[in-house]
Parts: C-alpha cells; sequence; structure tokens
C-alpha cells in the first residue's frame, strides 16, 4: 500500500508539471454585474474598461459561465441510481474490478445500478468483441447517467492519445 | 515582563527554530505551557481516577473560582449536551446555556468537516448538497479514501499535511494503541540526536555506498594499526591525510547507528513490517513507513531521513500523539470561533535594526491605543485544552480511556473563548495582498546546463490584512508561491523551457470554491492519466482523478479563491480570469522555496481556515455544487478511457468581491520584464525552432497551481 502510495505521488508530481497550462474550466464570454454596494468596495481598486484592443492582449478574458447543478429530487437519500447506455448494440460485459455489473445485448443496452449514496465512485470496463476495452466511471455521490459509445478496434487512430501511445510502444499496439 | 515584550523576545527564536526544525510557521504552533506542568507520558496500564486527591504532599492553594463552569444537567437531546471538565471532572452542560453565557461550543465529534464544506441552501429553501464533505469526513475518520470508498481493515490515512486532521476517533485510536507499545525503552534517543540527517540513496547506490565504507574502514584500521593510534580520531590528529576519511567515517557510523534506532522505532510504532524489510537497508517497505511516521506527525519531509524526523523519532509516542491533538483541536478551535490569527502577523512587521526589538503588528481600539494583533487561534486552542482538562499527554490518554468510540458521534466542549479584537464584524473589511519577493526573470541555467545563482532572500509571503480605523492590520502572514521558470511541452511535442509569471495588481476574489476541479491540458502526458486502483477484488487501470479533484490531492488543492480583474464600464463590472488563483497545496514542500506555475499556493490545511474565516466575516452567496459536464475519452495502450468531471466544486460568492493586491516584487538580476515564449532546453537537440508560444492564460500562468 505504501508503494502504490508513492507512485501515485510521483505521477501527481508528473501532472501538476501540467497543472498551470489551463484555467479550471472553458471560458466562456465575460460576465456583467453589479456587485452591490459595500462598506469595503473595491472599486478604489478598479480600473476602468480599455479599449477593446487592449483588452484583447491582457487576458483571454473569462468569466465562468456558471450553472448550477441539475437538483436531485432527495439529495440525502439513502441509495443513488446509476444509469449506463452503452451503443452501438452489440453484446458486451460490464465490470467494475472483479464483479460482474451488467451484460447487455441488442435490444437492452441500459443498465440501472443501485448503490448506496456516498459509496464511492463505480469505475467500469466495458468489453465487447471487436472494440476496445472501455473504462468510464459513475459517481455514487449522486444519481447519475452516462452514455458511452464503444470504439471499433480499427478507428482507434481517431482517438485522441492514439499517435503518442504508438509511438511510445515503438509502433506496435499492444491490442 | 508584559505578554508583547514576551512575544517581541519569542518571534525571531521561534522563527530560527522552526528554521532548523523544518515546522511551518502556519501550522499549529508549538503547545504552550498549560495551568499543570506537561509531563512526558509514559504508558499507563491503570486506568486515572477522575477526581482523586492529589498524591503532593504539600498543601495547595484554593483554586480560583472557575466562573464559566455552568451546573451539571440530565435528559437532554443529543444536540444540546456540551462538555466541560470542571476542577478535573467532566461534566455534561446545556449547550445552549452556555451559548447564551457566552462561551463557544467547539465541536468535538467525527461528523467535523470546516465551514467551507457545509451544505447550503438555495433562496427558495432547497438544500444544496456539499458533495466532498462526506469525503473529507471518511478520510478524516479513516473510514474512507479520497473517493469516498472504504478503506481496508486496519489501513490508516495519514492526511493532516494535506489538509485533513484525523478525527477525535482516530486520535483516540492512536493514544490507546501507542500507550501499549513499549518502545520507549528500547530506542536510544542520543543515537538519534547525534546526527543532522541520515543519508538516503536508492537500492543499487545504496548498496555501493555501504561497500565503500566497509573498505574504507579497513584502510583506516589498518592505517591506525601501523600509526600506533588509540582512535581514529587520533589517526586524524596524527596523520591530517586521514582527516577526511576518518571525519566522513565517523559520520557515517554515526548515521548508521541512527539507522538502527530508526528502524527499531518504526518496526515497535506498528508502521514497518520487519517481515517486509532488510535490515540496514533504507528499502520501499521502510521508506513507506517513514513517509507514514512524517505523515502521522506533521513532519515536513517526503520520506528522507531529516533532523526533524529524527527528532520526531526521538519523542516519545504519545508526546507526538498529544502534539497531533493539540493541532486538530487547533483547527476546530478556529473553525469554532472564526478565527484567524495564529501570531504569524509579526512576519508582515518590518525587521527592525540590529539590537531593537520587532514590535507586533497593532490595530487601534477605540481609546485610541495601539493594541497588539493577538495569536486567537492559540488562545482559543489553549482554552479548549484547558477546558478538556488536557495539560498533558497523560491526561489526553486518560480522556480518550474514559470516552468511547461512540461519544465522539455528538461531543462538543463549552469554552470561553478569547475576545474578539474590534475590528471583528460580520462583515470585515479585508484585503488579500501577495508580495512575490526577490524576483529574477533571467534564464536560470548556462549552456552547459547548469544553474546559475539567482539567491532570493524574500520569499512570496500571502497577508490577509482588515482595514480598520484608516490603518491595514495584518491577521496572518505566511509563505505562498509564485510562478517561475517551468519546463512545458509546446505543440510541438517538445518540452522547452518558459517563464510563468505571477499576474501583478489589483484583482478581486468573486468566487471561492471548496472542493474545486482542475482540467489537465490535452498535453498532459497519458500515462500519469491512468493508474491502477483496488477495484471490488481487482486492480484495474482506471483514470487518474488524483489531480484533477475534487479531492486533497487536486492541483488545487482543498480549496481555492479565483483571482479575477474588475473592470468598470458605466455602471457594471466586468471580470476577466487569467488563471491565477489563491489555493491550498498538496505539495507542501513546494512552498518551501520552489516555484508554481503563476497561483499562490498555501498549505491545504490553512487555505481551508482562511477561506473558511472569509466567508464567515463577508456578506456572501451560497451558490452550491456548479455543473462543469467535462468529459474526455482518450486512447492509452490499447484501451479507451473516459474521463468525466460533472461538478466544478461547491461554489461561494463574496458581495462584494473582495480585494487582491499582488505586489511586484525586487526585480533581482538585469532583466525587469519575464522572457516571452518557449526557451530551449540546455543540451537538449531540437529538430526546428521553437514554436510560438499560445497566448491568453497559458501564456502566463493559465490556472496554475
Amino acid at each position: 500500500m505504501g508503494t502504490m502510495r508513492m507512485m501515485r505521488r510521483m505521477a501527481l508530481f508528473v501532472l501538476l508539471g501540467f497543472a498551470c497550462s489551463r484555467p479550471s474550466s472553458p471560458a466562456p464570454a465575460p460576465a456583467a454585474s453589479t456587485p452591490s454596494a459595500s462598506s469595503s468596495s473595491p472599486a478604489a481598486l478598479v480600473p476602468v474598461e480599455p479599449a477593446a484592443e487592449s483588452l484583447s492582449e491582457v487576458t483571454k478574458v473569462a468569466d465562468e459561465d456558471l450553472k448550477t447543478e441539475e437538483r436531485e429530487t432527495n439529495p440525502y437519500s439513502e441509495s443513488v441510481t446509476l444509469k449506463l447506455s452503452i451503443s452501438p448494440p452489440v453484446k458486451a460485459i460490464v465490470t467494475w474490478g472483479a464483479k460482474t455489473v451488467a451484460r447487455v445485448a441488442p435490444g437492452t443496452m441500459d443498465a440501472d445500478i443501485q448503490r448506496p449514496r456516498g459509496s464511492g465512485p463505480l469505475d467500469l470496463e466495458i468489453k465487447a468483441d471487436g472494440y476496445l476495452p472501455y473504462h468510464t466511471r459513475l459517481y455514487a455521490d449522486r444519481s447519475d447517467k452516462v452514455s458511452v459509445r464503444l470504439c471499433r478496434n480499427e478507428d482507434a487512430s481517431a482517438l485522441l492519445g492514439y499517435k503518442r501511445s504508438i509511438e511510445k510502444n515503438g509502433g506496435e499496439k499492444k491490442k | 515582563m508584559d505578554r508583547t515584550i514576551l512575544q517581541c523576545i519569542a518571534a525571531p527564536l521561534i522563527a530560527a527554530v522552526s528554521l532548523f526544525a523544518c515546522r511551518d510557521r502556519g501550522q499549529s504552533p508549538a503547545p504552550k505551557a498549560l495551568p499543570r506542568p506537561a509531563s512526558v507520558a509514559t504508558a499507563s496500564a491503570t486506568e486515572p481516577v477522575i477526581g482523586a486527591p492529589s498524591a503532593k504532599p504539600e498543601p495547595v492553594a484554593p483554586p480560583k473560582p472557575d466562573e464559566d463552569a455552568l451546573p451539571e444537567a440530565s435528559g437532554l437531546s443529543p444536540d444540546r449536551r456540551a462538555l466541560q471538565v470542571v476542577a478535573g471532572i467532566e461534566r455534561v452542560i446545556d449547550g445552549d446555556l452556555a451559548r447564551s453565557r457566552g462561551l463557544t461550543l467547539v465541536d468535538l465529534s467525527d461528523d467535523f468537516a470546516p465551514f467551507i464544506f457545509q451544505d447550503g441552501k438555495a433562496r427558495d429553501g432547497a438544500p444544496l448538497p456539499n458533495r466532498y464533505r462526506a469525503v473529507f469526513v471518511g478520510l478524516a475518520s479513516d473510514r474512507t479514501d479520497g473517493d469516498g470508498e472504504a478503506l481496508p481493515p486496519g489501513a490508516r490515512n495519514y492526511l493532516e499535511l494535506y489538509g485533513v486532521p484525523p478525527s477525535l476517533s482516530v486520535m483516540r485510536q492512536r493514544f490507546l494503541e501507542d500507550a501499549a507499545r513499549t518502545c520507549e525503552g528500547t530506542i536510544d534517543r542520543s543515537k538519534l540526536l547525534a546526527v543532522d540527517g541520515i543519508d538516503t540513496w536508492g537500492s543499487s547506490t545504496e548498496k555501493k555506498e555501504t561497500t565503500r565504507h566497509h573498505f574504507r574502514g579497513l584502510r583506516l584500521e589498518a592505517a591506525q594499526k601501523s600509526a600506533g593510534a588509540a582512535t581514529l580520531e587520533e589517526l586524524s590528529q596524527k596523520d591530517p591525510r586521514y582527516a577526511k576519511d576518518v571525519k566522513a567515517h565517523l559520520r557515517t557510523d554515526a548515521q548508521r547507528a541512527a539507522f538502527a534506532e530508526v528502524e527499531k522505532r518504526l518496526i515497535c510504532e506498528g508502521l514497518l513490517d520487519a517481515s517486509k524489510h532488510k535490515e540496514g537497508f533504507y528499502d520501499g517497505a521502510m521508506r513507506s513507513a517513514a513517509l507514514d511516521f512524517q505523515q502521522k506527525n506533521a513532519v515536513f519531509a517526503q520520506a528522507d531521513l531529516t533532523r526533524s524526523t529524527l527528532e520526531a523519532m526521538a519523542r516519545p509516542l504519545l508526546q507526538n500523539d498529544f502534539l497531533a491533538l493539540r493541532r486538530v483541536l487547533a483547527e476546530r478551535a478556529a473553525q469554532a470561533g472564526r478565527i484567524l490569527e495564529d501570531g504569524s502577523a509579526i512576519d508582515a512587521v518590518p525587521l527592525p535594526k540590529l539590537g531593537k526589538l520587532r514590535k507586533l503588528p497593532t490595530f487601534k481600539n477605540a481609546a485610541g491605543e495601539a493594541v497588539p494583533v493577538p495569536d486567537l487561534v492559540g488562545q482559543a486552542t489553549d482554552a479548549v485544552m484547558a477546558r478538556l482538562g488536557l495539560a498533558s499527554a497523560e491526561d489526553a490518554l486518560a480522556f480518550f480511556r474514559r470516552h468511547s468510540d461512540r461519544d465522539f458521534r455528538s461531543l462538543r466542549v463549552a469554552v470561553r473563548f478569547p475576545p474578539l479584537p474590534e475590528y471583528y464584524g460580520p462583515h470585515m473589511d479585508l484585503v488579500a495582498e501577495i508580495d512575490r519577493g526577490d524576483i529574477w526573470y533571467e534564464f536560470p541555467f548556462n549552456a552547459k546546463g547548469d544553474r546559475l545563482p539567482q539567491p532570493r532572500e524574500r520569499f512570496p509571503s500571502f497577508t490577509l490584512f482588515v482595514k480598520w480605523r484608516g490603518e491595514k492590520v495584518p491577521l496572518v502572514r505566511w509563505r505562498t508561491t509564485i510562478g517561475g521558470w517551468r519546463s512545458e511541452v509546446a505543440s510541438d511535442g517538445e518540452e522547452y523551457y518558459r517563464y510563468k509569471d505571477s499576474d501583478v495588481g489589483a484583482r478581486v476574489w468573486r468566487h471561492i470554491v471548496a472542493a474545486p476541479v482542475w482540467l489537465p491540458p490535452t498535453s498532459a502526458p497519458l500515462a500519469a492519466m491512468v493508474k491502477t486502483k483496488y477495484v471490488a477484488g481487482a486492480y484495474p487501470h482506471v483514470v487518474n482523478y488524483d489531480e484533477t479533484g475534487p479531492g486533497y490531492l487536486s492541483a488545487y488543492g482543498l480549496v481555492a479563491g479565483i483571482h479575477e480583474q474588475m473592470r468598470r464600464r458605466g455602471e457594471t463590472f466586468t471580470y476577466y480570469d487569467n488563471g491565477i488563483r489563491t489555493h491550498g497545496s498538496f505539495d507542501y514542500l513546494s512552498l518551501r522555496g520552489r516555484f508554481s506555475h503563476g497561483c499562490h499556493r498555501l498549505y491545504n490545511n490553512l487555505a481551508v481556515r482562511m477561506f473558511s474565516f472569509v466567508l464567515g466575516h463577508r456578506r456572501i452567496k451560497v451558490l452550491g455544487p456548479m455543473a462543469l459536464g467535462f468529459r474526455r475519452t482518450f486512447y492509452y495502450d490499447g484501451e479507451v478511457y473516459d474521463m468525466r468531471l460533472p461538478t466544478r466544486g461547491f461554489y461561494f460568492q463574496l458581495d462584494p468581491p473582495l480585494p487582491v493586491e499582488t505586489l511586484k516584487g525586487d526585480i533581482k538580476g538585469k532583466l525587469q520584464q519575464p522572457i516571452s515564449g518557449y526557451v530551449p532546453k540546455p543540451g537538449v537537440k531540437y529538430g526546428s525552432q521553437p514554436p510560438k508560444a499560445g497566448g491568453g492564460p497559458d501564456s502566463k500562468a493559465g490556472g496554475a497551481p
């Protein structure tokens, strides 16, 4: 367990090197608002908006387009329902670690899973003949749903990371 | 001698000691003298008798009346019960009555989470669940991992350095287990403290070093014999040619002796499984055990056997547990009192001339007198410890022996906190300031790739002020980070250096995000985006969500304040995000002089404390969990991975925003502006010229942790 912890930490430091190259979220259009009056108004620090051309040099303008999450009927319910929809219609096995949680086939490509709320996410693997193994996650801290589209083996080259992965493996595909 | 002068003398001493002891100023201070002399705890097999008469033969002065002692109450519902220790005897009192008397109820329950992780309510009364709360509580209680999944039996989290202090039940378990161990008699403290640290290497280098030491010993033994010297020291004096070797040999001998004590301590403390460890070698099992020890005891090191590690190992187990308990209670006290001042504000006062005492920062009271800014967190923690009767490790052990785990489901203690300074109020005029300290813009390597000296005397600092009666009064001042030269993968796939600057000037915090999420760029190495994880009886590959968060390992830590530029056009304001945040960080060692990519990192626990304080003393809107809906599908090693991040985190909006000023700092060297664009790494052959660096936030710090 300790070794795993150290390896995880090393991976984190590698990622941390990249952790600063993007804002935490996509950058939609700037938002305009009027702050309420205050005894500590930051107005003294606020410059008047400059001309548009100089703004473009200042920053990639981004005020987060905040949207509240869709509300749950009962956010404190004991259990949650996790829905998985798989396409295209093929025979597939959905596993969670060593456990098989669903077998789907054409006509029944959806799987509903009941889990105790807050029991940790389900990291699922979906396997189907002729398709690349697919890993996804369903969150159990809320009712969650995800649709996945499996990728045929021969379509792998269209995926992000394919080129880098192949170069790393010396031109050989592992699977 | 009054308190001010004492603190003036103590502060530089504390600063000097902390430099050597590798303790962080922002972390909980060392325990202060309590009413009873703190005795070193030893395992006591007998149950202490509460309220038993003192064994001391001397007559004792009658105790002062305890004005805050409330009458024992019975038949109360759990939510009204609180605890007090009065004259050494515990009693349950009425929490409502305590509050009406001006006492503060400090939550000691295992269900505790800081303010930023509390659920909110929408304007229509609908609940806004703060989902990370359950994970935080599970982590603190050693019940779950960072995903909220159950821990294997016996596993421990040790996440205090990551901003998740252990719960009281965990502390109870720790005290009881450690009290049953008999390490003290088996460890030679003098050997641990005889060295400044122990050199450690990887396995192959370690073997080489061991062999080298062995043969050097043989050579010196032969030389000693032929010189007729009784000791190696004598050989060194007789023949100075051997002096260097003798010194190195004796140093290594002392380190090896200390190493053996470290092994004994880790095994005795139950952190190292002797059957998995090869004696005398710093193998994986021992390295992991040392890291657990450091994290259990909040020692700032990453498995290196530093002086502070050895000092902690030289202390009795229960003494370390007592220090940990104090740190835990400090966080509870800070949250209960919505207080922040921890004595660190003295660092905001310029150093005086030689021979002069450093003055504490002050604020003006109603009479116009200058009053020192108090160490409220320290005083409140003292008050909690005193009210619980915890003057020593023995007291703490007795406390935990008389309480079961079940007691910590709803335990609170009623305490008289120190009076709040006059500048406190429901909406304080707070201002944050980041001083970038000494800055070097020059490229830090020569053509051979050797690092060039770029000394810094002044490191970046974060200060939170309150504006009060025409003055800016510092409340805390902590170390932080700024951007610097970092490696970056460019659009051509090559790795270059690039200066990641921290924005200078006036900004605001409009949004504070609890359990924020960070999105890795598409150029992030895919190997780091996948990990092996135990899942339901197997170890499959899964997407690595550690650094994206939400979680204590997130690149943005447990909480972040978003820096925005606020511009006015007429009556409306527009906000610009350049990717800079002030945030907590799991990378706690980076706060000791390393650079970020532009963001201002704080220790996770301090970030949680500070943002909780800000939210508690400003007008806010609880926006709740914000949708993100991020998804990235990628290929790695023949499989498809689907990264899903449904939420951005739990948002609070400050209304009005809180001003944040980033100072330019002192530019050292000749360059007055940072070099823009990519700079080739010395010694690396590139196929072409570096591509043009991207604009926008990416060209600057860009979302940098």
